[in-house]
């Protein structure tokens, strides 16, 4: 490690890393021993950090604003007495049916393109941050190349034709699952999930693809090349059916 | 210089896990799902409401709404908290929650911008810590709430010296290398901001000295 690689790692290195057990760290500081100038560096460095996280973390904060948050009433989450041993009840059941479920299907698949699906949505609703943006369509697949996250092998042209917003990797049953937003021209976002198909069980083919309603999105599912796509649009069955037809 | 925000750390001790010597090392217990449910909400809002709210004022940048956030985020502790398994992860879920109300009050494209930085490391400004010392509270606040919006947040996690970077990637759902990436950037554009609006406000009092010689 030279001297220019080590005031990188140092510098992004605040006094509560230090310790941490970052090999990488470790190697820069052993650098900074051998090193009078970039130890006195790193020393003003963490010097100056700290100067700014003092005057950062005495920003005022309002009067009244503690019980504000204290005096709100949340609805009660507690269940009723009778409640709980049904509940309890319930949920043995349950639990052995699942077990009992997967003692009788070990071969079936584990998981379901609905639940697939839902988790999906439930994700998006969620507002999730993208780990790239970019307009750059290759870029986005060159980086989901990098975090091993599988790439579409086609999309769909009206889908390609749109301007893309970024990327981002997320994990569906311990399966990297791809995610490319790309904005419509109504400006409302189209969200194109991939992963792996094997487990998903039997998917529509590309040329009819599998439509359905799930909250305020109308979904595409299809499965081609062992990647199972995933479409998501604000609208309704006819502006999907437009965005991924296949002519 | 012992940092302002260590406070914090010390108060978040007693909910911490409890620690054990195991082999000579301190091992945490993890606290569970049934601790978790002992968690006083009141402590909490006294542990985190004000960097809770330090953190939403950095991505709103304004009061009343860094406000609403806070509360909101205490809300949903009141309202989901028992959902949480793990004690331990108490901080983070708070500052995640804050985190994701904030994105889902935003209208969702707002928060995707054009350009990715690549390049993990810029080397920022050199400034010495006497200089930062001498400057008012309010021109490094100005100069946080100057920075680009995809800097912002982990830069303010950065300074709140709270958090892991771990911890950073988790609050702000995004890998650990990006973390880092946006930190260098922010940290780099923060220091030029800083020297831009100390330079502003010297020539501001050399011109007000200026008049008052003349005068």
């Amino acid at each position: 490690m030279d001297n220019e690689q080590a005031r990188s790692i140092l510098s992004l290195h605040r006094r509560m890393d230090e310790g941490n057990g970052d090999p990488r760290f470790r190697e820069a500081e052993k650098v900074a021993e051998r090193d009078r100038e970039l130890a006195q560096w790193w020393a003003e460095e963490k010097d100056v950090d700290d100067a700014i996280s003092a005057q950062l973390t005495n920003m005022p904060v309002p009067a009244g604003l503690k019980q504000r948050i204290l005096s709100q009433t949340p609805p009660s989450t507690a269940p009723n007495k009778w409640l709980r041993p049904v509940l309890l009840a319930a949920a043995c059941l349950v639990a052995l049916a699942v077990l009992f479920g997967s003692w009788r299907s070990r071969s079936h698949p584990p998981m379901s393109l609905a639940e697939y699906r839902s988790q999906m949505v439930n994700f998006i609703d969620g507002y999730p941050p993208l780990a790239l943006e970019t307009k750059d369509l290759s870029q986005l697949t060159a980086f989901l190349a990098r975090a091993d996250a599988p790439r579409p092998s086609e999309i769909p042209k009206k889908l390609r034709e749109l301007e893309p917003i970024g990327c981002r990797t997320l994990q569906f049953h311990g399966e990297n699952v791809a995610l490319i937003c790309f904005r419509r021209e109504n400006g409302t976002t189209a969200h194109l999930f991939i992963m792996k198909s094997a487990g998903l069980g039997h998917l529509s083919s590309r040329d009819t693809p599998a439509y359905a309603p799930s909250g305020k999105w109308m979904t595409a599912a299809w499965g081609e090349d062992g990647k199972a796509y995933l479409v998501l649009v604000e609208g309704d069955l006819a502006q999907i059916k437009n965005i991924v037809k296949t002519s | 210089m012992r940092p302002a925000s260590s406070y914090c750390r010390e108060g978040w001790r007693h909910l911490a896990p409890q620690a054990r010597v195991f082999n000579g090392s301190v091992v945490r217990k993890s606290l569970r799902y049934a601790e978790v449910a002992r968690l006083n909400t009141a402590q909490l809002v006294e542990e985190f409401y004000m960097p809770l709210y330090r953190f939403g004022l950095s991505l709103t940048r304004k009061e009343s709404d860094a406000g609403d956030l806070t509360q909101q985020t205490f809300y949903r502790w009141q309202t989901k908290g028992h959902q949480l398994r793990d004690a331990a992860k108490v901080k983070t879920w708070l500052f995640t929650t804050l985190y994701r109300e904030f994105l889902a009050k935003k209208r969702h494209d707002q928060h995707f911008v054009d350009v990715e930085d690549d390049s993990v490391f810029v080397e920022p400004e050199h400034i010495s810590p006497s200089f930062v010392d001498t400057l008012d509270a309010a021109i490094v606040q100005e100069a946080l709430l100057e920075l680009h919006d995809r800097y912002r947040a982990p830069v303010t996690l950065f300074y709140m010296q709270q958090h892991s970077y771990r911890e950073i990637a988790e609050i702000l759902e995004i890998p650990i290398g990006t973390v880092m990436s946006r930190i260098s950037r922010g940290k780099a554009e923060l220091r030029k901001s800083l020297s831009d609006l100390a330079a502003n406000e010297a020539r501001k009092i050399v011109s007000i000295e200026k008049v008052r010689a003349h005068g």
